[in-house]
Protein backbone atom coordinates (compact mmCIF):
# COMPACT_ATOMS: atom_id res chain seq x y z
CA UNK A 1 0.00 0.00 0.00
CA UNK A 2 2.85 2.28 0.98
CA UNK A 3 4.61 1.38 -2.24
CA UNK A 4 1.49 2.18 -4.25
CA UNK A 5 1.21 5.58 -2.55
CA UNK A 6 4.77 6.41 -3.41
CA UNK A 7 4.14 5.46 -7.03
CA UNK A 8 1.06 7.61 -7.10
CA UNK A 9 3.01 10.47 -5.58
CA UNK A 10 5.72 9.99 -8.13
CA UNK A 11 3.16 10.02 -10.91
CA UNK A 12 1.62 13.11 -9.40
CA UNK A 13 4.99 14.87 -9.42
CA UNK A 14 5.43 13.81 -13.02
CA UNK A 15 2.11 15.35 -13.97
CA UNK A 16 3.07 18.57 -12.17
CA UNK A 17 6.38 18.72 -14.01
CA UNK A 18 4.67 18.27 -17.37
CA UNK A 19 2.31 21.13 -16.53
CA UNK A 20 5.27 23.31 -15.57
CA UNK A 21 6.95 22.43 -18.86
CA UNK A 22 3.84 23.39 -20.83
CA UNK A 23 3.65 26.75 -19.08
CA UNK A 24 7.35 27.36 -19.73
CA UNK A 25 6.91 26.35 -23.36
CA UNK A 26 3.96 28.70 -23.81
CA UNK A 27 5.89 31.57 -22.19
CA UNK A 28 8.87 30.82 -24.45
CA UNK A 29 6.69 30.74 -27.57
CA UNK A 30 5.02 34.02 -26.60
CA UNK A 31 8.45 35.54 -25.85
CA UNK A 32 9.87 34.37 -29.17
CA UNK A 33 6.77 35.63 -31.01
CA UNK A 34 7.16 39.06 -29.37
CA UNK A 35 10.85 39.14 -30.30
CA UNK A 36 10.16 38.09 -33.90
CA UNK A 37 7.47 40.79 -34.10
CA UNK A 38 9.89 43.36 -32.69
CA UNK A 39 12.59 42.41 -35.19
CA UNK A 40 9.97 42.54 -37.98
CA UNK A 41 8.90 46.03 -36.88
CA UNK A 42 12.50 47.27 -36.87
CA UNK A 43 13.07 45.66 -40.29
CA UNK A 44 9.89 47.20 -41.72
CA UNK A 45 10.59 50.63 -40.31
CA UNK A 46 14.18 50.60 -41.58
CA UNK A 47 13.34 49.51 -45.13
CA UNK A 48 10.31 51.84 -45.32
CA UNK A 49 12.37 54.85 -44.23
CA UNK A 50 15.02 54.18 -46.87
CA UNK A 51 12.43 53.72 -49.60
CA UNK A 52 10.58 56.85 -48.57
CA UNK A 53 13.82 58.79 -48.79
CA UNK A 54 14.45 57.32 -52.25
CA UNK A 55 10.90 58.24 -53.27
CA UNK A 56 11.32 61.82 -52.02
CA UNK A 57 14.56 62.30 -53.92
CA UNK A 58 13.16 60.72 -57.08
CA UNK A 59 10.11 62.98 -56.92
CA UNK A 60 12.33 66.00 -56.31
CA UNK A 61 14.34 65.16 -59.43
CA UNK A 62 11.20 64.56 -61.45
CA UNK A 63 9.69 67.85 -60.24
CA UNK A 64 12.78 69.87 -61.16
CA UNK A 65 12.92 68.20 -64.57
CA UNK A 66 9.26 69.02 -65.24
CA UNK A 67 9.68 72.58 -64.00
CA UNK A 68 12.68 73.11 -66.28
CA UNK A 69 10.83 71.94 -69.40
CA UNK A 70 9.72 74.27 -72.16
CA UNK A 71 6.01 74.79 -72.92
CA UNK A 72 6.14 72.00 -75.47
CA UNK A 73 8.92 69.49 -74.97
CA UNK A 74 9.63 65.77 -74.70
CA UNK A 75 12.28 64.52 -72.26
CA UNK A 76 13.51 61.17 -71.00
CA UNK A 77 14.06 60.74 -67.29
CA UNK A 78 15.80 57.87 -65.48
CA UNK A 79 14.18 56.56 -62.31
CA UNK A 80 16.53 54.50 -60.14
CA UNK A 81 14.35 53.69 -57.17
CA UNK A 82 12.32 52.76 -55.10
CA UNK A 83 11.80 49.42 -56.79
CA UNK A 84 8.27 47.99 -56.65
CA UNK A 85 6.63 51.31 -55.73
CA UNK A 86 4.30 53.32 -58.00
CA UNK A 87 3.95 56.81 -59.41
CA UNK A 88 0.31 57.73 -58.82
CA UNK A 89 -1.67 60.79 -59.93
CA UNK A 90 -4.49 62.23 -57.80
CA UNK A 91 -6.88 64.75 -59.28
CA UNK A 92 -8.46 67.68 -57.49
CA UNK A 93 -12.01 66.39 -57.87
CA UNK A 94 -11.36 63.14 -56.02
CA UNK A 95 -10.21 62.26 -52.53
CA UNK A 96 -6.44 62.45 -52.28
CA UNK A 97 -3.67 61.96 -49.72
CA UNK A 98 -3.26 64.61 -46.99
CA UNK A 99 0.13 65.48 -48.45
CA UNK A 100 -1.60 66.87 -51.56
CA UNK A 101 -3.31 69.62 -49.49
CA UNK A 102 -6.41 69.44 -51.66
CA UNK A 103 -4.56 70.01 -54.94
CA UNK A 104 -3.78 67.83 -57.95
CA UNK A 105 -0.66 65.90 -57.11
CA UNK A 106 1.82 63.31 -58.17
CA UNK A 107 2.87 60.78 -55.56
CA UNK A 108 5.41 57.98 -55.33
CA UNK A 109 4.03 55.39 -52.95
CA UNK A 110 4.22 51.71 -52.13
CA UNK A 111 0.72 50.95 -53.39
CA UNK A 112 -1.79 53.20 -55.08
CA UNK A 113 -4.38 53.78 -52.37
CA UNK A 114 -4.77 57.02 -50.43
CA UNK A 115 -3.66 55.33 -47.19
CA UNK A 116 -0.49 54.04 -48.82
CA UNK A 117 0.21 57.38 -50.49
CA UNK A 118 -0.16 59.15 -47.14
CA UNK A 119 3.02 57.31 -46.22
CA UNK A 120 4.68 58.12 -49.55
CA UNK A 121 6.11 61.24 -51.19
CA UNK A 122 3.79 63.71 -52.94
CA UNK A 123 4.20 66.93 -54.86
CA UNK A 124 1.71 69.25 -56.52
CA UNK A 125 2.35 71.04 -59.81
CA UNK A 126 -0.15 73.90 -59.89
CA UNK A 127 -2.47 73.73 -62.85
CA UNK A 128 -0.62 70.98 -64.71
CA UNK A 129 -2.72 67.93 -65.55
CA UNK A 130 -1.00 64.55 -65.78
CA UNK A 131 -1.88 61.51 -67.79
CA UNK A 132 -0.20 58.30 -66.64
CA UNK A 133 -2.24 55.82 -68.62
CA UNK A 134 -5.69 54.41 -67.96
CA UNK A 135 -4.96 53.18 -64.45
CA UNK A 136 -3.38 56.53 -63.52
CA UNK A 137 -0.21 54.94 -62.19
CA UNK A 138 3.19 53.84 -63.37
CA UNK A 139 4.63 50.79 -61.70
CA UNK A 140 8.30 50.93 -60.71
CA UNK A 141 8.57 47.17 -60.30
CA UNK A 142 11.29 46.98 -62.95
CA UNK A 143 13.28 49.99 -61.70
CA UNK A 144 15.81 51.26 -62.72
CA UNK A 145 13.73 52.37 -65.66
CA UNK A 146 13.29 55.26 -68.04
CA UNK A 147 10.18 57.34 -68.51
CA UNK A 148 9.27 59.77 -71.26
CA UNK A 149 7.79 63.06 -70.13
CA UNK A 150 5.77 64.68 -72.87
CA UNK A 151 4.81 68.23 -71.99
CA UNK A 152 2.24 70.10 -74.01
CA UNK A 153 1.47 73.38 -72.27
CA UNK A 154 -0.32 72.42 -69.05
CA UNK A 155 -0.79 68.77 -69.97
CA UNK A 156 1.88 66.20 -69.25
CA UNK A 157 1.83 62.59 -70.41
CA UNK A 158 4.24 60.21 -68.71
CA UNK A 159 5.00 56.85 -70.30
CA UNK A 160 7.31 54.09 -69.25
CA UNK A 161 9.91 53.25 -71.90
CA UNK A 162 10.12 49.55 -72.67
CA UNK B 1 12.11 19.04 -6.29
CA UNK B 2 14.75 21.56 -5.19
CA UNK B 3 16.79 20.70 -8.28
CA UNK B 4 13.77 21.26 -10.59
CA UNK B 5 13.03 24.57 -8.92
CA UNK B 6 16.61 25.64 -9.49
CA UNK B 7 16.40 24.49 -13.10
CA UNK B 8 13.19 26.45 -13.65
CA UNK B 9 14.74 29.52 -12.04
CA UNK B 10 17.76 29.21 -14.31
CA UNK B 11 15.71 28.84 -17.45
CA UNK B 12 13.51 31.83 -16.60
CA UNK B 13 16.62 33.90 -15.82
CA UNK B 14 18.06 32.87 -19.15
CA UNK B 15 14.84 33.71 -20.94
CA UNK B 16 14.73 37.16 -19.36
CA UNK B 17 18.39 37.72 -20.26
CA UNK B 18 17.77 36.73 -23.88
CA UNK B 19 14.72 39.00 -24.09
CA UNK B 20 16.65 41.89 -22.57
CA UNK B 21 19.56 41.26 -24.92
CA UNK B 22 17.40 41.25 -28.03
CA UNK B 23 15.40 44.31 -26.90
CA UNK B 24 18.61 46.24 -26.25
CA UNK B 25 19.92 45.15 -29.65
CA UNK B 26 16.69 46.39 -31.23
CA UNK B 27 16.88 49.71 -29.39
CA UNK B 28 20.54 50.07 -30.43
CA UNK B 29 19.65 49.54 -34.09
CA UNK B 30 16.74 51.98 -33.82
CA UNK B 31 18.94 54.62 -32.15
CA UNK B 32 21.68 54.20 -34.75
CA UNK B 33 19.26 54.39 -37.65
CA UNK B 34 17.46 57.40 -36.16
CA UNK B 35 20.64 59.30 -35.32
CA UNK B 36 21.03 62.54 -37.15
CA UNK B 37 24.13 62.14 -39.26
CA UNK B 38 23.91 65.61 -40.78
CA UNK B 39 27.02 66.72 -38.98
CA UNK B 40 29.02 64.02 -40.73
CA UNK B 41 30.09 64.03 -44.31
CA UNK B 42 28.13 62.00 -46.84
CA UNK B 43 31.16 59.74 -47.09
CA UNK B 44 31.23 58.97 -43.36
CA UNK B 45 27.48 58.50 -43.18
CA UNK B 46 27.55 56.01 -46.02
CA UNK B 47 30.63 54.21 -44.75
CA UNK B 48 29.14 53.89 -41.25
CA UNK B 49 25.95 52.40 -42.65
CA UNK B 50 28.06 49.98 -44.73
CA UNK B 51 29.97 48.85 -41.64
CA UNK B 52 26.76 48.61 -39.64
CA UNK B 53 25.15 46.43 -42.27
CA UNK B 54 28.28 44.35 -42.70
CA UNK B 55 28.23 43.49 -39.01
CA UNK B 56 24.81 41.87 -39.26
CA UNK B 57 24.46 38.16 -39.85
CA UNK B 58 23.87 36.79 -43.34
CA UNK B 59 20.62 35.15 -42.25
CA UNK B 60 16.93 35.77 -42.95
CA UNK B 61 17.65 38.95 -44.96
CA UNK B 62 18.66 40.56 -41.66
CA UNK B 63 20.99 42.93 -43.49
CA UNK B 64 17.96 44.71 -44.95
CA UNK B 65 17.18 45.96 -41.45
CA UNK B 66 20.20 48.25 -41.63
CA UNK B 67 19.57 50.51 -44.63
CA UNK B 68 22.49 51.98 -46.53
CA UNK B 69 22.60 55.75 -46.11
CA UNK B 70 24.48 56.40 -49.32
CA UNK B 71 23.52 59.38 -51.42
CA UNK B 72 24.56 59.78 -55.01
CA UNK B 73 27.02 62.65 -55.31
CA UNK B 74 26.27 64.85 -58.30
CA UNK B 75 29.31 66.48 -59.82
CA UNK B 76 29.25 69.05 -62.56
CA UNK B 77 32.60 69.37 -64.31
CA UNK B 78 33.05 72.77 -65.96
CA UNK B 79 35.80 75.03 -67.16
CA UNK B 80 37.39 77.17 -64.47
CA UNK B 81 35.95 80.57 -65.39
CA UNK B 82 36.10 83.61 -63.14
CA UNK B 83 32.74 84.89 -64.31
CA UNK B 84 29.99 83.29 -66.38
CA UNK B 85 30.06 80.10 -64.37
CA UNK B 86 27.64 77.72 -66.05
CA UNK B 87 25.74 74.72 -64.78
CA UNK B 88 25.46 71.27 -66.29
CA UNK B 89 22.24 70.67 -68.19
CA UNK B 90 21.66 67.34 -66.41
CA UNK B 91 21.59 69.05 -63.01
CA UNK B 92 19.80 72.21 -64.08
CA UNK B 93 17.44 72.52 -61.10
CA UNK B 94 19.07 70.04 -58.77
CA UNK B 95 19.82 71.51 -55.34
CA UNK B 96 22.93 69.73 -54.11
CA UNK B 97 25.46 69.73 -56.92
CA UNK B 98 29.22 69.80 -56.41
CA UNK B 99 31.03 71.87 -59.01
CA UNK B 100 34.50 70.90 -60.17
CA UNK B 101 36.16 73.80 -61.93
CA UNK B 102 38.94 72.38 -64.08
CA UNK B 103 41.68 73.84 -66.25
CA UNK B 104 43.13 70.73 -67.87
CA UNK B 105 42.44 67.16 -68.96
CA UNK B 106 44.64 66.02 -66.12
CA UNK B 107 42.24 67.46 -63.58
CA UNK B 108 39.27 65.66 -65.12
CA UNK B 109 41.20 62.38 -65.08
CA UNK B 110 42.20 62.96 -61.47
CA UNK B 111 38.62 63.71 -60.46
CA UNK B 112 37.27 60.49 -61.99
CA UNK B 113 40.13 58.38 -60.58
CA UNK B 114 39.56 59.81 -57.11
CA UNK B 115 35.83 59.25 -57.29
CA UNK B 116 36.44 55.59 -58.15
CA UNK B 117 38.84 55.10 -55.25
CA UNK B 118 36.52 56.96 -52.87
CA UNK B 119 33.58 54.81 -53.95
CA UNK B 120 35.56 51.63 -53.42
CA UNK B 121 36.75 52.69 -49.96
CA UNK B 122 33.37 53.98 -48.90
CA UNK B 123 31.76 50.65 -49.74
CA UNK B 124 34.27 48.66 -47.73
CA UNK B 125 36.77 47.71 -50.47
CA UNK B 126 34.76 44.63 -51.42
CA UNK B 127 35.55 43.01 -48.08
CA UNK B 128 32.14 43.57 -46.56
CA UNK B 129 29.21 41.40 -47.54
CA UNK B 130 26.38 43.88 -47.91
CA UNK B 131 23.57 41.79 -49.24
CA UNK B 132 22.04 38.52 -48.22
CA UNK B 133 19.24 36.86 -50.09
CA UNK B 134 17.94 33.97 -48.09
CA UNK B 135 16.20 32.26 -51.01
CA UNK B 136 19.27 32.48 -53.27
CA UNK B 137 21.48 31.23 -50.42
CA UNK B 138 19.37 28.09 -50.27
CA UNK B 139 19.39 27.79 -54.05
CA UNK B 140 15.62 28.22 -54.36
CA UNK B 141 15.27 31.84 -55.44
CA UNK B 142 16.76 34.19 -58.00
CA UNK B 143 20.00 36.00 -57.37
CA UNK B 144 20.06 39.76 -57.82
CA UNK B 145 22.81 42.27 -58.39
CA UNK B 146 22.77 45.21 -55.96
CA UNK B 147 24.30 48.58 -56.69
CA UNK B 148 25.06 51.86 -55.05
CA UNK B 149 25.55 54.74 -57.45
CA UNK B 150 28.34 56.65 -55.72
CA UNK B 151 28.55 59.56 -58.13
CA UNK B 152 27.10 61.00 -61.28
CA UNK B 153 29.47 63.17 -63.26
CA UNK B 154 28.15 65.54 -65.90
CA UNK B 155 30.18 67.86 -68.12
CA UNK B 156 29.63 71.38 -69.32
CA UNK B 157 31.41 71.13 -72.65
CA UNK B 158 31.08 74.78 -73.57
CA UNK B 159 33.13 76.04 -70.64
CA UNK B 160 35.50 73.08 -70.83
CA UNK B 161 36.29 73.83 -74.45
CA UNK B 162 37.06 77.44 -73.54
CA UNK B 163 39.73 76.11 -71.19
CA UNK B 164 41.07 73.74 -73.84
CA UNK B 165 39.75 70.62 -72.10
CA UNK B 166 38.80 68.10 -74.77
CA UNK B 167 36.75 65.24 -73.40
CA UNK B 168 37.67 63.01 -76.29
CA UNK B 169 41.29 63.14 -75.16
CA UNK B 170 40.57 62.06 -71.61
CA UNK B 171 42.45 58.89 -70.69
CA UNK B 172 41.61 57.86 -67.17
CA UNK B 173 43.38 54.53 -67.40
CA UNK B 174 46.68 56.16 -68.27
CA UNK B 175 46.23 58.59 -65.40
CA UNK B 176 45.52 55.76 -62.99
CA UNK B 177 48.63 53.89 -64.07
CA UNK B 178 50.97 56.86 -64.02
CA UNK B 179 49.78 58.74 -60.93
CA UNK B 180 49.98 57.90 -57.27
CA UNK B 181 47.07 58.24 -54.86
CA UNK B 182 47.71 61.37 -52.75
CA UNK B 183 49.44 60.40 -49.50
CA UNK B 184 50.13 56.85 -50.62
CA UNK B 185 53.02 55.20 -52.30
CA UNK B 186 51.01 53.39 -54.95
CA UNK B 187 49.24 54.32 -58.13
CA UNK B 188 45.46 54.35 -58.46
CA UNK B 189 45.80 51.40 -60.77
CA UNK B 190 48.00 49.39 -58.36
CA UNK B 191 45.54 50.08 -55.57
CA UNK B 192 42.53 49.07 -57.60
CA UNK B 193 44.11 45.96 -59.07
CA UNK B 194 46.63 45.04 -56.41
CA UNK B 195 46.33 42.59 -53.56
CA UNK B 196 42.95 43.85 -52.43
CA UNK B 197 40.00 41.89 -53.82
CA UNK B 198 39.14 44.93 -55.88
CA UNK B 199 37.95 44.79 -59.44
CA UNK B 200 37.42 47.81 -61.59
CA UNK B 201 35.64 48.23 -64.82
CA UNK B 202 35.51 51.53 -66.57
CA UNK B 203 34.26 50.10 -69.81
CA UNK B 204 34.66 49.59 -72.87
CA UNK B 205 37.37 48.55 -75.33
CA UNK B 206 40.70 48.42 -73.67
CA UNK B 207 41.32 45.13 -71.89
CA UNK B 208 44.33 44.88 -69.62
CA UNK B 209 45.32 41.33 -68.72
CA UNK B 210 46.72 41.12 -65.20
CA UNK B 211 47.91 38.19 -63.13
CA UNK B 212 45.76 37.33 -60.14
CA UNK B 213 46.90 35.81 -56.87
CA UNK B 214 46.61 32.25 -58.14
CA UNK B 215 48.67 33.03 -61.19
CA UNK B 216 45.68 33.04 -63.53
CA UNK B 217 44.96 35.90 -65.89
CA UNK B 218 42.17 38.34 -65.21
CA UNK B 219 41.07 41.00 -67.58
CA UNK B 220 40.59 44.48 -66.29
CA UNK B 221 38.48 46.42 -68.62
CA UNK B 222 39.39 50.07 -68.52
CA UNK B 223 38.49 52.85 -70.87
CA UNK B 224 36.42 55.94 -70.79
CA UNK B 225 34.74 55.58 -74.09
CA UNK B 226 31.62 56.85 -72.42
CA UNK B 227 32.70 60.42 -72.17
CA UNK B 228 34.76 60.48 -75.35
CA UNK B 229 32.41 62.28 -77.59
CA UNK B 230 32.22 62.66 -81.31
CA UNK B 231 32.67 66.14 -82.68
CA UNK B 232 29.52 68.16 -82.13
CA UNK B 233 27.69 65.66 -79.94
CA UNK B 234 27.00 66.21 -76.25
CA UNK B 235 29.17 64.56 -73.63
CA UNK B 236 27.43 61.74 -71.84
CA UNK B 237 26.91 61.82 -68.14
CA UNK B 238 28.95 59.18 -66.32
CA UNK B 239 27.95 57.13 -63.28
CA UNK B 240 30.42 55.55 -60.92
CA UNK B 241 28.73 52.64 -59.27
CA UNK B 242 29.58 49.92 -56.83
CA UNK B 243 28.12 46.54 -57.65
CA UNK B 244 28.06 43.46 -55.47
CA UNK B 245 26.67 40.06 -56.30
CA UNK B 246 27.38 36.60 -54.97
CA UNK B 247 25.86 33.17 -54.89
CA UNK B 248 26.84 29.94 -53.15
CA UNK B 249 28.20 26.94 -55.04
CA UNK B 250 25.81 24.05 -55.67
CA UNK B 251 27.40 22.20 -52.76
CA UNK B 252 27.29 25.37 -50.68
CA UNK B 253 23.55 25.77 -51.29
CA UNK B 254 23.03 22.12 -50.34
CA UNK B 255 25.11 22.61 -47.20
CA UNK B 256 23.10 25.71 -46.25
CA UNK B 257 19.89 23.69 -46.50
CA UNK B 258 21.48 20.76 -44.63
CA UNK B 259 22.77 22.87 -41.74
CA UNK B 260 19.48 24.73 -41.42
CA UNK B 261 17.51 21.47 -41.49
CA UNK B 262 19.85 20.01 -38.89
CA UNK B 263 19.53 23.07 -36.67
CA UNK B 264 15.75 23.31 -36.96
CA UNK B 265 15.39 19.51 -36.57
CA UNK B 266 17.53 19.40 -33.44
CA UNK B 267 15.74 22.39 -31.91
CA UNK B 268 12.37 20.79 -32.71
CA UNK B 269 13.22 17.43 -31.16
CA UNK B 270 15.00 18.88 -28.14
CA UNK B 271 12.31 21.46 -27.60
CA UNK B 272 9.52 18.88 -27.94
CA UNK B 273 5.93 20.06 -28.27
CA UNK B 274 3.54 19.79 -31.22
CA UNK B 275 6.22 20.46 -33.85
CA UNK B 276 8.28 17.53 -32.62
CA UNK B 277 5.17 15.37 -32.71
CA UNK B 278 4.48 16.33 -36.34
CA UNK B 279 8.14 15.75 -37.27
CA UNK B 280 8.15 12.34 -35.62
CA UNK B 281 4.94 11.37 -37.45
CA UNK B 282 6.42 12.51 -40.78
CA UNK B 283 9.57 10.50 -40.11
CA UNK B 284 7.56 7.42 -39.18
CA UNK B 285 5.67 7.72 -42.53
CA UNK B 286 9.02 7.82 -44.34
CA UNK B 287 10.04 4.60 -42.62
CA UNK B 288 7.21 2.54 -44.17
CA UNK B 289 7.61 0.89 -47.62
CA UNK B 290 5.61 3.23 -49.91
CA UNK B 291 6.24 6.15 -47.57
CA UNK B 292 9.99 5.69 -47.96
CA UNK B 293 9.60 5.68 -51.74
CA UNK B 294 7.47 8.83 -51.67
CA UNK B 295 9.89 10.58 -49.29
CA UNK B 296 12.88 9.60 -51.47
CA UNK B 297 11.02 10.86 -54.56
CA UNK B 298 10.15 14.21 -52.96
CA UNK B 299 13.71 14.63 -51.68
CA UNK B 300 15.17 13.84 -55.12
CA UNK B 301 12.87 16.31 -56.89
CA UNK B 302 13.58 19.02 -54.28
CA UNK B 303 17.35 18.54 -54.42
CA UNK B 304 17.35 18.43 -58.24
CA UNK B 305 15.33 21.66 -58.42
CA UNK B 306 17.64 23.31 -55.90
CA UNK B 307 20.80 22.20 -57.72
CA UNK B 308 19.51 23.29 -61.14
CA UNK B 309 18.44 26.66 -59.72
CA UNK B 310 21.79 27.14 -57.94
CA UNK B 311 23.59 26.40 -61.22
CA UNK B 312 21.37 28.86 -63.11
CA UNK B 313 22.10 31.51 -60.46
CA UNK B 314 25.82 30.91 -60.90
CA UNK B 315 25.37 31.45 -64.62
CA UNK B 316 23.60 34.75 -63.95
CA UNK B 317 26.39 35.83 -61.57
CA UNK B 318 29.03 34.93 -64.18
CA UNK B 319 27.16 37.20 -66.60
CA UNK B 320 27.54 40.12 -64.18
CA UNK B 321 31.15 39.40 -63.20
CA UNK B 322 32.54 37.89 -66.40
CA UNK B 323 34.40 41.06 -67.38
CA UNK B 324 36.37 41.32 -64.15
CA UNK B 325 36.92 37.71 -63.13
CA UNK B 326 37.32 34.37 -64.83
CA UNK B 327 36.13 30.81 -64.30
CA UNK B 328 34.80 29.80 -60.91
CA UNK B 329 35.65 33.21 -59.44
CA UNK B 330 33.25 34.87 -61.86
CA UNK B 331 30.56 32.33 -60.96
CA UNK B 332 30.99 32.89 -57.22
CA UNK B 333 30.44 36.62 -57.48
CA UNK B 334 32.28 39.89 -57.34
CA UNK B 335 32.41 43.38 -55.94
CA UNK B 336 33.20 45.92 -58.61
CA UNK B 337 33.50 49.64 -59.10
CA UNK B 338 32.18 50.38 -62.55
CA UNK B 339 32.10 53.51 -64.59
CA UNK B 340 29.15 53.45 -66.94
CA UNK B 341 27.17 55.88 -68.98
CA UNK B 342 24.32 57.27 -66.84
CA UNK B 343 21.68 55.61 -68.87
CA UNK B 344 19.03 53.13 -67.75
CA UNK B 345 20.03 50.53 -70.34
CA UNK B 346 23.68 50.68 -69.27
CA UNK B 347 22.89 50.65 -65.57
CA UNK B 348 20.44 47.78 -65.97
CA UNK B 349 23.18 45.64 -67.46
CA UNK B 350 24.79 45.59 -64.01
CA UNK B 351 22.16 46.48 -61.45
CA UNK B 352 18.86 44.82 -60.68
CA UNK B 353 18.40 46.83 -57.49
CA UNK B 354 19.79 50.29 -56.70
CA UNK B 355 20.18 50.94 -52.99
CA UNK B 356 21.52 54.46 -53.01
CA UNK B 357 19.42 57.56 -52.50
CA UNK B 358 19.25 59.45 -55.83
Amino acid sequence: MQDRNIKMNKRGEGVNLLGEDVVKMIISIIGIAILVFLVYLIYQSATQNRRLEQAEMTLEGLTSTINSMEEIEVKNYAIESPKDWNIVYFQLDESSPNKCFGKDCLCICEGNSIEECNKGACSSFGNIIFYLGDDRKISLEDAPLEITINKNKNKITINKNE
Amino acid sequence: MEKNKKKAEMSSTMLVSVILLVISFGILILVISKLNFNTQSEYETCHLSVVERGSLLDVFNLKEAAPLSCRTKKICVRGDELIDKEKCGEFENVKSVDYANVKSNDQVEKLISEEMVTCWRMMGEGRISLYSDVSADYGIGDVSSNCVICSRIAFNEKTLEKKGVGLKDINVLNYMITHKIPGQNMSYYSYLSGDSPVKISVKDNLIIPIKNETGGIENINVDLKNIRTEEGSEADEVAILYMQISTPTKMGALKNVGWTALGVGTATFVGGGPLAWIAKKALSVCKTGYGALACAGIATIAISYQQINAELNRGVVAGYCGDVAVGENARNGCSVVRTVKYDVQDIKKYCSVIESIP
